[in-house]
């Protein structure tokens, strides 16, 4: 350690702070006698003198405040979109493969012809299987599901659009709701573990069908499935979120007690 | 840091970094502007900080933001004299010593304001403010050494020491 004139404050901030050695602190004393000039900027140096704040709020807290962008989906249009893809699920899990068809699928789903809707939609779907589209499936959608049209665009600021149910819950609307399921094992009779649709809202009422995951098989038949599904949901909407759900939960059930059905 | 975190952190260290830049020179709407920046910062490089040095991370940017201002504005360091000539303090017109030290201090050059700001209130470590700064550790001490003996001159020169 040599201390000169040029670097003499470092040290004297040591001296006065406590942070020396003895021999540290020998060295500057020793300075100190051949620098009198510099002995009285050390005295000054007063390590009691300390700076004392007091609070000073800073006013725009909030505004600092940052807060996950939570999209809120159209619950009306989700949930139409949810039922109308597990409906079309039905349809599209017990359709047999035109070119290679299952006989026991075949024979569950005239045995269970009369009861669901799922099932009516099935025969007319295996009788024009060609003829799927969204068009020819509307119709036998829409007095099952109680669906109106959906509202044409206009002009009204979003502010303006009716003030939907909110959800009671911000759950996805899974399959685990609805009854246990049977492990999958067949590829063409899975049941559906898990829907979900996202739907985004384009310009006013519209919304455009980004997504439909299906799990547990991704196929060609699902993406088929998929594309159907979404040129066909955006024309269907469900007055409630809650009316949807229910809706929703009952054709899960169905469903699923029809897998259950052609399996055993 | 998450975003739990870092809100948490603008509840904590907000009015500290604002009181930072306002005693270092930034007045009122720059001071808010260079605590804004911090903020943002901060959340876009959440991911890199630590919670730790959060506090430490916003001051950084408020002291480079106040610098730049000051480089912007052409605004040279020039430190006011010690004693303002016509100015003689008569005993009742006497501030108590904190306020006549905040006064001694807008008198130093703004790294040594900074830098006892740092030490004495946020009580930093030579080395973190170091860092900090962008400075050397020697050079920290050299600067809070300065700062101290400038502080007790005016103070003394004032009719002040901190025996009073």
């Amino acid at each position: 350690m040599i201390i000169t004139t040029d670097n003499y404050e470092e040290y004297f901030y040591r001296y006065c702070e406590g942070e020396m050695t003895a021999d540290e602190r020998a060295a500057v004393e020793a300075f100190i006698v051949q620098h009198p000039d510099l002995a009285e900027e050390l005295s000054l140096y007063d390590p009691t003198l300390k700076l004392v704040e007091s609070p000073m709020p800073y006013p725009d807290k909030e505004d600092l405040m940052r807060h996950e962008v939570k999209v809120v989906p159209l619950w009306r249009w989700a949930a139409a979109a949810c039922v109308a893809a597990v409906l079309l699920g039905g349809v599209w899990q017990l359709w047999p493969d035109a070119s290679n068809p299952t006989p026991g699928t075949t024979g569950a789903v005239a045995q269970l012809h009369p009861t669901t809707n799922e099932i009516e939609l099935v025969e007319s779907t295996m009788q024009q299987p060609k003829a799927m589209s969204s068009q020819a499936v509307a119709p036998t959608l829409k007095p099952a599901l109680q669906v109106k049209p959906a509202a044409p665009i206009n002009d009204e600021p979003i502010e303006q659009l009716p003030q939907y149910e909110p959800p009671t819950t911000d759950e996805p609307l899974l399959l685990a709701d609805a009854e246990p399921m049977p492990a999958p094992n067949q590829e063409d009779t899975t049941v559906i573990e898990y829907i979900d649709i996202i739907v985004f809202p384009t310009y006013q009422s519209q919304v455009e069908v980004v997504e439909v995951a299906y799990q547990p098989t991704v196929s060609d038949r699902f993406r088929a499935f998929r594309s159907r599904v979404s040129n066909t949901i955006r024309d269907y909407a469900y007055q409630t979120y809650s009316e949807a759900r229910g809706e929703l939960l009952t054709r899960i059930n169905s469903f699923n007690k029809t897998i259950n059905n052609i399996e055993s | 840091m998450t975003q739990k975190e870092y809100n948490n952190g603008v509840r904590l260290w907000a009015d500290d970094v604002y009181r930072f830049a306002v005693r270092c020179g930034g007045g009122d709407e720059l001071s808010k502007d260079a605590v804004q920046e911090a903020y943002a910062s901060l959340w876009e490089r959440r991911e890199q900080v630590e919670v730790e040095k959060g506090k430490s991370f916003l001051l950084t940017v408020v002291h480079n933001c106040l610098m730049s201002h000051h480089r912007h504005e052409q605004v040279h360091q020039q430190t006011l004299p010690l004693l303002e000539p016509d100015r003689v303090v008569q005993p009742d017109e006497r501030f108590d010593l904190q306020e006549a030290l905040h006064r001694a201090l807008e008198r130093l050059p703004q790294v040594q304001r900074e830098a006892v700001q740092l030490k004495d209130v946020e009580g930093y470590s030579c080395k973190e403010i170091a860092d900090m700064l962008s400075l050397t550790e020697k050079q920290v001490s050299v600067y809070l050494f300065r700062a101290r003996v400038s502080l007790k001159k005016t103070l003394i020169a004032l009719g002040y020491d901190n025996n009073n």
